[in-house]
Parts: C-alpha cells; structure tokens; sequence
C-alpha cells in the first residue's frame, strides 16, 4: 500500500463527526446564500476560497442591506482572531511538512485544528500525509456541503428562520466533546469567564479580541499555578 | 435583496484576507523558534479556551432582558446536550438542537 492511501485510510475515520457535521453546515450554508439570493458560483467562491465556517455566516449579515465594508473587515477580522491561537498551536505540529505546508495552514479553520491537536497517526503511517488527508477531507466535505445547499436551496420552499443555529450547534458539540475528554477543565472555563467578562464589558460588536487577551492573560496565570504546584 | 456583484466581490475578498491572515501570521512572526513551554502550553490550553469563547460568540446577541429572554437558544442548546449524552452522535446532536431552535423560533416563541 502506498503511503499515501496508508495516510489516508488512517485519517478517515477521525474526520467522520466534522465531515457528516459540515456537510450538514456547508448544505445550510448554501440554502441561507440561496434564501439571500447567491447562487452556487458565488457560494463555492465563498466555501472554497475564504473556508471559514463562522465568517462566511457573518459576511451574510453584510451580503445585504447590512452591507458596510470597514465595519465588515473589522468583524471578519475579530472573529477570525482565534485562527492565531491555532497557528501557535500548530507551529511545532507543521514543521517539516514541505510542500504540504501551504495547504495546511490555509485550511486550518476549528474543526481541522481540534482534529489535528488531539488525532495522532497509527504507527508507521507518514505523519504529514496523515495531517493533510484530514485537513483535505474536511475541506472537501465542506464544499461538497455547500454545492449541496445551493442545489436544494433552489428546490426547497421552507421556512429557514434559525437554520443559522447549526453553526452554534456545532461547536456547542465540540464543547462539550471537550469537556467530557479534557484532563483539566480549567482552561475551558477560563475561556468561558473570560468570554462573558469580555462579552458584559464590552458588548457583541467589540468582545473577541479583550476576551482573547483574558484568555492569554487566564491560562498565564493558571501555568505560573500548577508551575508552583509541580515545584513543591 | 443581495447586493451587486462588485460589492459581492468585495465581502468576499475582505472575508479571504482577513481568513488567511488570521491563518498565516503565526508562521510568518514564529519563524524560526520554535516557540518554548510557554507556546508549548498554550497550545495544549488554547484548544479548550477557544471552543468556549466560540460558544459564546455564537450567542452573543442573546438578551436575557427582552423577549424571548434567550429561552429557544437555550432550551435548544439543553436539548443537544441531553442528545448527545444518549446517542453520543454529533450529527444527530447538531440537527436534532438545531431542529428544536427552529420549530421553538418560528412556531413557539414567535
């Protein structure tokens, strides 16, 4: 067998809960483009190019009467923000993977990332391919989502009001996914503190960025503890 | 109701720069340290920290104030956990909350 179809059998099984979800995500995605009157060329440009699930809902709001190119930026930006964390995350997890690379880190969005920080390859199976056939395969999933959505979108004359929450559901599945298989809890409340401090401080518009720094400034606070704790 | 296709064009390309960046920066700063125990920590951490703080961006515009008083999201979110303590499958977690979000926003609390 091939190192390539070794890494990618090896791969497939752990991308099973993001595949089915984007799928899922990506077909709600293209029904909501649809409803707002963009057909499938433009949501393929969207999923295909930009690949980030809570952006491309968010540009929804400005693909309207919404529509405000300064302001759009700025948020497309703030809640973007957290894909520095995952580049941090994955620095050391990236080196080496050559001509991989750029493909990697272009697709690193939240569902690739928890899957490439916590899925290790089986022994002898190539660790790059092994990383890139699961950021390829939920890449791909995610456009197989949208083309989905776009086509039925055309057919379907429901009432989509709230289909948005799928976004919310997912990762509200991931959360607690987390939580349940976390060693230390921790640093997700800290993160769930500072997000609501942040979010009553500063309001839904401006809170990502000071909730970032809570974080950063939270778990800091938590290593000098359990570095004091491991001293003694 | 959509807009033309040069302010399209425009959203969309604001949205990849803003994307990617977020994506690239860390590789182009952290180039060639590895980074230390300190980003060695935070990359354990962070994973964790971050789903919370998605959570909560997702639910930011819930007002506890006014009607509906954040009852569908949260009876909604309720619903997925006890889902997925039962079935423990994610897609049936996803689409079952999200069901019960949509039925609770467009029939019950309307």
């Amino acid at each position: 067998m091939t190192r390539h179809r070794q890494a990618l059998r090896d791969a497939f099984p752990h991308t099973i809960p993001v595949v089915t979800a984007f799928i899922f995500l990506g077909a709600a995605y293209g029904i909501l483009m649809r409803v707002h009157g963009y057909g499938l060329g433009w949501t393929l440009a969207f999923s295909g190019l930009a690949y980030g699930g809570s952006g491309q809902y968010l540009a929804l709001a400005f693909l309207s009467a919404g529509y405000e190119p300064l302001t759009a930026f700025l948020m497309f930006l703030m809640v973007n923000a957290r894909h520095l964390f995952y580049g941090i995350g994955m620095l050391e997890a990236f080196q080496g993977t050559g001509k991989y690379k750029p493909f990697l880190i272009f697709s690193l969005c939240d569902e690739t990332f928890s899957l490439l920080a916590h899925a290790k390859p089986s022994p002898g199976v190539d660790r790059t391919l092994f990383m890139f056939y699961i950021a390829l395969i939920n890449y791909l999933a995610w456009q197989a989502g949208s083309v989905l959505g776009s086509l039925v979108g055309t057919l379907i004359n429901f009432n989509v009001q709230g289909l948005d929450f799928v976004l919310t559901a997912l990762f509200m599945v991931i959360f607690l996914g987390q939580w349940e298989s976390a060693p230390d809890r921790r640093p997700a409340l800290i993160g769930l503190g500072s997000s609501l401090a942040a979010l009553l401080v500063f309001g839904p518009q401006t809170f990502i960025i000071p909730a970032m720094v809570l974080i950063v400034l939270g778990l800091g606070l938590l290593k000098n503890k359990t570095d004091r704790e491991e001293a003694v | 109701m959509r807009l033309g296709n040069t302010d399209s064009l425009i959203v969309l390309i604001l949205l990849i720069i803003a994307t990617q960046i977020s994506r690239v920066l860390p590789f182009l700063i952290f180039r060639k340290r590895t980074g230390g125990e300190w980003i060695s920590f935070l990359s354990k951490t962070i994973p964790y920290a971050s789903m919370a703080l998605l959570l909560v961006y997702c639910l930011r515009e819930v007002s506890l104030l006014t009607y509906p008083h954040g009852l569908p999201e949260g009876l909604a979110l309720l619903s997925i956990f006890i889902l997925h303590k039962w079935k423990k499958s994610t897609l049936i977690s996803i689409a079952g909350g999200s069901a019960v979000y949509m039925v609770l926003v467009q029939m019950v609390f309307v």
